[in-house]
């Protein structure tokens, strides 16, 4: 009897520990994954919303950057950047048509899910490039 | 020293039946069905997560290539110059 229950408990401890790390691996992994493909859709939405404000009549890189930080601060995204480009000069005082291009960028670290802070993830998150034009009316 | 498990079956009854092996071999089958479901189920949340990105960003390029249609016939130009601005508005985003 001593031998059959040793035996039992020894194999049950190693599927245990075979399936455990497998299964949390996997649903984390998971998890980390899709919320940070959240994360880049919403900071495409910041930016989206940021070049509709600048690109506007009266509409500037001051202007697009705070209706950036505010879409952001609203959905939950620290330490978010919008990188303007080709250059604020000209996205300020460009004419009409002048090609203007917005990026919004957060830090991987300030953004987690379920990622243990051992993992020092130094990249950033990045909505992707909105290209637009310099409106007239 | 005991030779019978709980239910009164001698073990050397139940080891010449091979009872050992068959539940290890039942076991390792059912860690394989259930982990093959589990990867189904994360790459199916995986797939959900990514059309819906894609869903969004279809939005953001159709709403900018509207608002360049409306900014341009508002500049007078004619609608057959403008079809091809638009569709470049939409494919840069």
């Amino acid at each position: 009897m001593v031998n059959v229950c040793a035996k039992g408990v020894r194999r049950r401890g190693i599927e245990v520990a075979l399936t455990l790390p497998l299964l949390t691996v996997t649903l984390f992994g998971m998890i980390e994954i899709t919320h940070r493909w959240h994360l880049e859709k919403m900071l495409k939405l910041a930016t989206h919303e940021a070049m509709k404000a600048g690109a506007d009549v009266g509409g500037d890189s001051e202007v697009a950057e705070d209706v950036f930080l505010q879409h952001t601060a609203a959905i939950g995204i620290n330490g978010a950047e919008l990188l303007i480009g080709p250059a604020v000069e000209e996205f300020d005082n460009g004419a009409e048509g002048q090609i203007l291009e917005l990026t919004g960028t957060a830090p991987a670290l300030l953004n987690r899910a379920v990622t243990p802070p051992i993992i020092n993830d130094q990249r950033d998150f990045s909505g992707g490039r909105i290209t637009y034009w310099r409106e007239s009316l | 020293m005991n030779t019978h498990i709980k239910n009164d079956i001698p073990i050397r009854f139940l080891q010449s039946f091979g009872i050992e092996a068959q539940r290890r071999g039942a076991s390792t089958i059912l860690i394989v069905f259930m982990f093959a479901a589990l990867v189904m189920l994360a790459f199916l949340g995986i797939n959900v997560s990514l059309l819906q990105r894609h869903h969004a960003e279809a939005q953001i390029a159709s709403d900018l290539a509207a608002r360049r249609g409306v900014d341009l016939l508002a500049q007078g130009i004619e609608e057959i110059e403008i079809d091809p601005l638009v569709r470049d508005a939409a494919e840069l985003n």
